[in-house]
């Protein structure tokens, strides 16, 4: 506790040190944090996408049972396959006015007539979505065949591409915040070497001496880290309408509870690290001269 | 208590600070070192406060060779150790009440007991009153009193007051001489280092003499040496010289 006043007072007494600390590590921790939220919020949708039927079949409007029957059993029959669902021409204009339903002229429109009876189709792997597409592609009764894998293969690249891009960013501003931690810290155990020379001298213990800088490393992470999941999350729940909006069915928004609180804990245990190590360094290089 | 075992020190420049020493201190002594500057009064407190090792040669304190104890003791040693510096190495932004409550809570004591204790040490040494001064604010007299008080603060067995009194006029030392000589009378070992050969000479107690580096004279071994000499002398129980046992 005693070692926690310490730190608080050495933040307290040089302000101007202990904000430009605390200002660029809350920099490398926004963007840490937003960074989070995309991977996740990309991954949730991929993880949609994925779980979504892979490839649609739309019918010629006179199509017979029969076609779509044996297509529906050929379909069903191939190991590659995980599942076939048949979407009748009503069933297809439910799903349509369920989509549409905030928009009446749309609504007014369309009937079953001009929706086409579809099969939706979901395969082992998405590798294989091309073979099975080539061998639809020539059915009878088959008007279309539509593969959905291309939206997986631009989520799967966003996502790759973000969280490379991101870490590569995160990484250069956290080496950054820790050498700003270490020439802060540092700073001020250069201005108090007299005072640690006579701290040791009269018996204090490394861990007494030390104890403070390090907590005050600690302090200036966490602080920072709570500013950024603060002012991200805030940003987050503020745009949520817009969010849904965009994405309408696609899960893309990551504020259910769980996410939200394991990306604090992540920041809060990030900040806590990165604070700790600059302090901890800055000890190891001050100390030692 | 403390044990010089033929020690001798060279700095990496080559410069030899101490050479060859060899006494032995007994608990509750009270040991004057006498040395124009330069002698090696300040290099022997370092030594027996591990601020520095023995180039050849033991420093036992208490009957361990200091020399051999792993870092992570050093700071238990220096507790043992109350040492009041030439320069003082006070903290300048704190003031006489805090340096002395520094040393109280490093001994991990509660923020009660700090108060009263360096209220009490305070006391002791006269400086009632002045314990929200800091350091700048106090005269040499009364900035001696706070490293005494701090150096004490430690319930230290041993005291070693190096130059208490070099910048201080005789008027203003002997109080402070006093207030040792008080603090060895309570039980406490007291080795003060000092250049006044006239003011040590005002004290009968033991004198140990270095000129550059080399003890010299050691007024115990005398007095030793004459009590051989008349056997049939009774000894003076008042005077800590003629107690202490036979030094090597």
């Amino acid at each position: 506790m005693k070692s926690l006043n310490k730190a608080l007072t050495n933040i307290r007494r040089t302000p101007y040190q202990s904000t430009a600390a605390i200002l660029v590590l809350t920099i490398t921790f926004l963007v840490a944090t937003i960074v989070t939220y995309l991977t996740v919020g990309l991954y949730q949708a991929l993880t949609y996408f994925e779980t979504r039927p892979q490839i649609l079949v739309f019918f010629n409007p006179d199509a017979k049972p029969d076609q779509i029957d044996s297509l529906k059993q050929q379909l069903q029959t191939d190991q590659n396959v995980t599942q076939v669902t048949y979407v009748a021409q009503d069933e297809a204009l439910d799903i349509y006015r369920n989509l549409n339903k905030n928009d009446p002229l749309l609504l007014e429109l369309v009937t079953a007539d001009i929706l086409p009876a579809s099969l939706e189709v979901s395969t082992t792997n998405l590798d294989i979505i091309q073979n099975v597409s080539t061998t639809l592609q020539g059915a009878p009764g088959v008007d279309e065949v539509v593969l959905r894998s291309d939206v997986v293969d631009i989520l799967n690249r966003w996502l790759k591409g973000i969280r490379t891009a991101g870490l590569a960013f995160v990484a250069v501003m956290a080496i950054t915040s820790i050498l700003i931690v270490v020439i802060v810290v540092g700073m001020k155990i250069a201005g108090k070497h007299q005072e640690i020379a006579i701290l040791q001298l009269i018996g204090a213990s490394p861990w007494y001496i030390q104890s403070p800088f390090l907590l005050e490393g600690a302090l200036y992470g966490l602080i920072s880290s709570l500013v950024a999941y603060t002012l991200v999350t805030t940003g987050l729940l503020y745009s949520t309408p817009a969010i849904l909006n965009f994405a309408g069915e696609v899960p893309l928004l990551p504020n259910s509870l769980p996410v939200l609180a394991s990306v604090a804990g992540f920041s809060l245990i990030f900040g806590l690290l990165i604070g700790t190590l600059g302090s901890w360094i800055a000890l190891r290089r001050f100390l030692r001269s | 208590m403390i044990t010089f075992d033929k020690v001798t020190k060279t700095f990496p420049n080559q410069f030899t600070a101490l050479e060859d020493i060899t006494f032995e201190i007994e608990p509750g002594e009270f040991v004057f070192v006498l040395g124009p500057s330069g002698s090696g009064k300040t290099t022997l407190l370092r030594l027996i406060l591990r601020d520095t090792r023995p180039t050849s040669g033991r420093v036992l304190v208490a009957g361990q060779d200091i020399g051999l104890l792993p870092n992570k003791e050093i700071p238990n040693l220096r507790r043992q150790i109350g040492a009041a510096f030439q320069d003082f190495k006070l903290i300048m932004d704190k003031t006489a009440f805090e340096n002395i409550a520094l040393a109280l809570d490093i001994l991990k004591k509660t923020d009660r007991e700090i108060t009263s204790t360096a209220t009490k040490l305070l006391e002791k040494v006269g400086l009632s009153g002045k314990e929200h001064l800091f350091p700048t604010q106090l005269s040499g007299g009364e900035i001696q009193r706070v490293t005494i008080a701090r150096a004490l603060a430690l319930d230290p067995v041993l005291l070693f007051a190096d130059e208490p009194t070099g910048n201080l006029d005789n008027q203003t030392s002997a109080p402070i001489i006093n207030l040792l000589s008080d603090i060895n009378q309570a039980g406490t070992t007291v080795i003060m280092a000092t250049h006044d050969r006239d003011l040590v000479n005002q004290f009968s107690k033991r004198q140990l003499h270095l000129d550059q580096g080399k003890l010299v004279k050691d007024t115990k071994k005398k007095k030793k040496a004459k009590k051989e000499d008349k056997p049939d002398k009774k000894p003076d129980h008042k005077n800590t010289e003629s107690t202490a046992p036979q030094t090597k």
